[in-house]
This record gives structure tokens, C-alpha cells and sequence, in this order.
């Protein structure tokens, strides 16, 4: 991946992501989801009912969010065959919706591009601290008529960050 | 057979034991983490196992070895969602028989099984 112009290095991580995305759905699910233009988010992003964390590290530093509602992650649940749907289960799948949409990055990415195991939440954040220095895009996914999103804040890992 | 299954995703080890439920596995546990997972396998020395790398307290790359050091005989499977080359060269070099990437599918999994008890 080509690194230096920070435009070139945002387009090129944002089209990773796309793939990771769209291999996701079709490839588990066998229903192919949308991705709308990511933009760049400026303020705070409105968090769904549950959102996942990923830590960056290496060659990239900053973090991958993953927030969704709770219909999503229950149509998702049937399809590994999952029928009785508690809290547990939907945050341990937005968990590994958020890792896999992650790793899967890897592919163009490389091995340089280090990721954390994914941390949960249900519900509104009291506060969530972004990390500095990092540019935040969102990506917004439609998926079976279901709107999530994924927000993407890296930056090259000579910059400073977290508050 | 003994299978092993270790992923920190409840969904995911729930998902490869009910795609591998057979009798020809007389004993099947689960593991949530690298070190819990050495425990488990220690304790029953199992013939197949199917591996996380990305977990929480040892990685999967590292359980695998030491794994490996305990009963060479066993065979395993890793079942990641990092999709990058080198990590799935390191991981089968490092002994592992076969490299699944997340998503998978219960027919992409089974035929990973199928090739390495063949």
C-alpha cells in the first residue's frame, strides 16, 4: 500500500475496508450489503445499539468501530444458526463482525497492520475520547434494509495519539 | 477423536461445533483463550483442533507451537480472520494443516476437516 500523501493512503485504506465489508456479508450471508461514500466525520458519530472496538497497532495506529442495531446482529445470528438471540451473543457478534471486517484488511495491508481482540459495548457511551491525531472516515453499510456503520480513525504510526 | 475448538467468540465456537458435531468425535471442549486452551489440551491430548490466532492472554501462533511441542501428532486448523499471506505461511510452517480466513462457510470447514483426517 502506497503511504506518504495522506489523501492517497485515506483512499486506498477506505477501499480496503469496502472489500472487507462487502466480502463479509456476501460471503457469510450470501446477500451482498451496500456501502454508501464514506465520509470524513467531523464531531461525534452517533453509536447504535451495539459497537465494537479494535485497536490498531504497527505500521497504522488509531482504532476500528463497528456499531450496529440490535435487528441486524439478530438477522446475522440466524444465519450462523444462531435462532435464540440474548445480549451476549449479539455483542460477541458485533465483536467478530468488527474483527473480521479488520483482519480481513490484512489482505492488502499486510501483516504490519496489528489488531486487537475487540472490545463491546451495549448502548450509548457516557464518553467516548477519539483518538488524536487520526483522520475518522464512517462507512455506512445497508444490509438487509439495516443501517450500521463503520468508522475507521488511523493515522501513520509516527503520529502521536489518545488524548 | 478429541477435537479442541479455541476462538474467544462464543458464536464462533458454538458455529464449528454444531458444523462438526459427529460421533466421530467422542469428546469435543472449547477454549476462549490461548492459555486456557493449552490447560484443555494438556488435560486431554486431543487428535484435532481447530485455532484462533487473535485472543486474548497467548495468541494462537504461539499456542500452536507449543501445542505441537506437547503431542507433534495432533493435527490443526486455523480459523482466522487475518487474511494477509504471511501470517498463514508462518502459521503453516509452524506446523498448522490447514489455514481457514473468516468468513467461512460450514462446507469450507467441513472440507478443511475432511483433508486433514484423510
Amino acid at each position: 500500500m502506497t503511504t506518504g500523501d495522506s489523501s492517497t493512503l485515506h483512499e486506498e485504506m477506505l477501499a480496503v475496508f469496502v472489500q472487507s465489508i462487502m466480502k463479509y456479508f456476501d460471503h457469510m450471508a450470501g446477500i451482498p450489503a451496500e456501502t454508501g461514500t464514506p465520509y470524513l466525520l467531523n464531531g461525534e458519530a452517533e453509536m447504535l445499539d451495539i459497537t465494537a472496538v479494535i485497536g490498531i497497532t504497527g505500521d497504522l495506529k488509531g482504532c476500528v468501530f463497528y456499531t450496529a442495531p440490535i435487528p441486524l446482529l439478530d438477522d446475522l445470528l440466524r444465519h450462523i444458526g444462531e435462532y435464540n438471540p440474548t445480549d451476549e451473543l449479539r455483542c460477541d457478534m458485533g465483536g467478530e463482525v468488527a474483527n473480521t471486517f479488520t483482519g480481513n484488511a490484512r489482505r492488502k495491508l499486510g501483516p504490519g497492520f496489528m489488531i486487537s481482540v475487540p472490545v463491546v459495548f451495549l448502548g450509548q457511551p457516557t464518553k467516548l475520547v477519539w483518538p488524536k491525531e487520526t483522520t475518522r472516515f464512517a462507512i455506512p453499510i445497508m444490509w438487509q434494509q439495516k443501517r450500521s456503520m463503520l468508522i475507521v480513525c488511523l493515522a501513520e504510526a509516527s503520529a502521536d495519539h489518545f488524548v | 477423536m478429541k477435537l479442541l475448538i479455541v476462538d474467544d467468540s462464543l458464536i464462533i465456537r458454538r458455529s464449528i461445533e454444531r458444523t462438526f458435531s459427529s460421533p466421530a468425535f467422542r469428546e469435543v471442549r472449547t477454549a476462549g483463550d490461548g492459555m486456557r486452551a493449552l490447560a484443555e489440551f494438556r488435560d486431554f491430548l486431543p487428535d484435532i483442533v481447530t485455532l484462533d490466532i487473535t485472543m486474548p492472554h497467548l495468541d494462537g501462533i504461539a499456542t500452536l507451537e507449543e501445542m505441537l511441542s506437547i503431542k507433534p501428532e495432533a493435527k490443526i486448523m486455523i480459523v482466522s480472520a487475518l487474511a494477509d499471506d504471511a501470517t498463514a505461511i508462518e502459521a503453516l510452517t509452524k506446523g498448522a494443516e490447514q489455514f481457514i480466513c473468516k468468513p467461512f462457510t460450514t462446507e469450507e470447514l467441513t472440507q478443511a476437516l475432511e483433508e486433514m483426517i484423510a
